[in-house]
């Protein structure tokens, strides 16, 4: 179970490491007593652990031997780390003469859904209930405890990498926004019928097309000639059907002595799709004396 | 106070931003993929029509009703079918000449512009079955050079016009329209 502490610090007992959440790269390691100290204090939050149960619970239970200097030493040690990883409250309290605590009000969060709300520590009546707490008052002798803050250089450090985090963060979710509207207008286009812009006009019930653009001054005179190869040619619109027509008097005024003239008629499945064509395609070389 | 909000542990999220436009990008080529599919020829299926085609002359008139097969081959190869029959009738309208049709046409194509679709097709090779007995005359009227004359050269315009489509022209006109379709 990975603990995240006041939305800043990540605490990864599997590891025994404490880290920034904004980066992985900070990641500091500490000692197995450290570990199981932490541990018990974020287990017993907002109740003072004795040092008795320290003793036991981190030390005796693992054949060590355990000692105030040790406990002090790995306490010292954890308030470094937290405060090297940028957090600059009070974050293990010191109970005179009894032992330590990780007061309610810090935030600690799991990442597990289920949290083991039951106290690892089965000696309920070794934990004093809410003592006071007195956190400035002098410590006795053997609990004197390097409680120095990192250099401020340590100290401000994050900052920056939790900003470039978050550069980080933007640029992901922009290029991700870009790319994602680049294949929807792919995708639209593809989806989109490619023969669309070449739709003339309607025919009894079939679309007529062109075969190429044709501009809308000259869509009626266009009509007119796929109107005059369907009639001349007895062809009848069929539902369901579409028409592809071109016709080289619509291309060339001029009289070439050839005029070709072309039209298909399809019939289309359900996706609007060609599914059977018959091509009409006529070469009138007859004499036209103007 | 510990809650049981969930968290995404920082090398979790490094991956997440990654993979993110990864995953985007992936569905753009995906999509180009499919756009460059939708400009080239489904060559391995044949495409397939039917064909009226008339030439109309001062003192005669030509018909001809075919069945179109045209299919792109290995090796820049492209086989033409034609099953048909033609028809020639006088300047009363009157019948004067009937024809079958029935051959097979292996081309060598070259592509000579992708912006225009332009291919040059040589017929190298025109099978022509038993029962084929259209003559040159009748030919002339209603095929393309290259439909009845063994090394000829023709100039097409091979246009996809739809997703299943192909239009087959000439410089000055289109003159068939077919369906790529593995059957009928």
């Amino acid at each position: 179970m990975v603990y995240l502490i006041e939305n800043q610090i990540v605490f990864n007992p599997e590891e025994n490491s404490l880290s920034l959440l904004s980066d992985d790269e900070s990641k500091i390691t500490v000692s197995n007593p450290a570990r199981r100290i932490l541990l018990l204090l974020i287990e017993q939050q907002g109740v003072v652990v004795q040092r008795e149960t320290f003793f036991k619970k981190v030390w005796d239970d693992y054949g060590l031997n355990a000692s105030n200097n040790n406990l002090n030493h790995c306490i010292s040690k954890l308030r470094k780390v937290i405060s090297t990883l940028g957090y600059q409250n009070e974050f293990i309290v010191t109970v005179p003469k009894v032992g330590f605590i990780i007061r309610k009000e810090i935030i600690i969060e799991t990442c597990a859904n289920k949290i083991e709300t039951q106290v690892l520590v089965e000696n309920g009546d070794e934990t004093a209930k809410e003592p006071d707490i007195v956190p400035g008052e002098a410590m006795p002798d053997d609990e004197i405890i390097n409680h120095s803050v990192a250099p401020q250089q340590n100290a401000t450090e994050p900052e920056p990498q939790k900003g470039k985090h978050h550069h980080y963060f933007i640029m992901s979710i922009l290029v991700t926004a870009a790319l994602t509207v680049w294949a929807i207008s792919i995708f639209y286009n593809d989806m989109s019928d490619p023969k669309a812009d070449l739709e003339i006009a309607k025919i009894g019930s079939c679309s007529l097309y062109a075969t190429a653009p044709v501009s809308r001054s000259n869509k009626s005179n266009f009509i007119q000639l796929a109107e005059d190869f369907l009639h001349k040619n007895n062809i009848s619109c069929k539902p369901g059907h579409i028409l592809i027509f071109q016709s080289e008097l619509f291309s060339s005024p001029i009289n070439t002595g050839s005029v070709r003239e072309f039209l298909a008629q399809c019939s289309t499945d359900d996706n609007h799709k060609a599914s059977v064509c018959i091509s009409y395609y006529t070469n009138d070389r007859t004499t036209h004396d103007q | 106070m510990i809650s049981d909000r969930k968290f995404i542990p920082p090398g979790k999220k490094t991956i997440i931003y990654t993979l993110l436009p990864v995953a985007a990008l992936l569905l753009v080529l995906y999509g180009m993929s499919l756009r460059k599919d939708k400009h080239t020829f489904p060559v391995n299926i044949p495409c397939r029509g039917s064909m009226i085609v008339e030439a109309q002359y001062d003192h005669q008139r030509a018909k001809m009703v075919t069945s179109l097969y045209f299919s792109f081959l290995d090796n820049r190869k492209i086989l033409v079918s034609l099953s048909g029959t033609a028809y020639l009738y006088n300047e009363e309208g009157k019948l004067v000449n009937r024809k079958t049709l029935l051959r097979n046409i292996y081309y060598d194509y070259v592509q000579e512009s992708k912006v225009t679709d332009t291919y040059s097709m040589t017929s190298r090779q025109i099978n022509i079955d038993s029962i084929d007995n259209m003559d040159w005359g009748i030919s002339s009227l209603l095929l393309i050079n290259s439909f009845f004359l063994t090394g000829h050269t023709d100039t097409m315009v091979l246009k996809k016009y739809d997703d299943n489509t192909m239009l087959i022209e000439s410089n000055q006109s289109p003159f068939a329209l077919c369906v790529f379709k593995k059957s009928f």
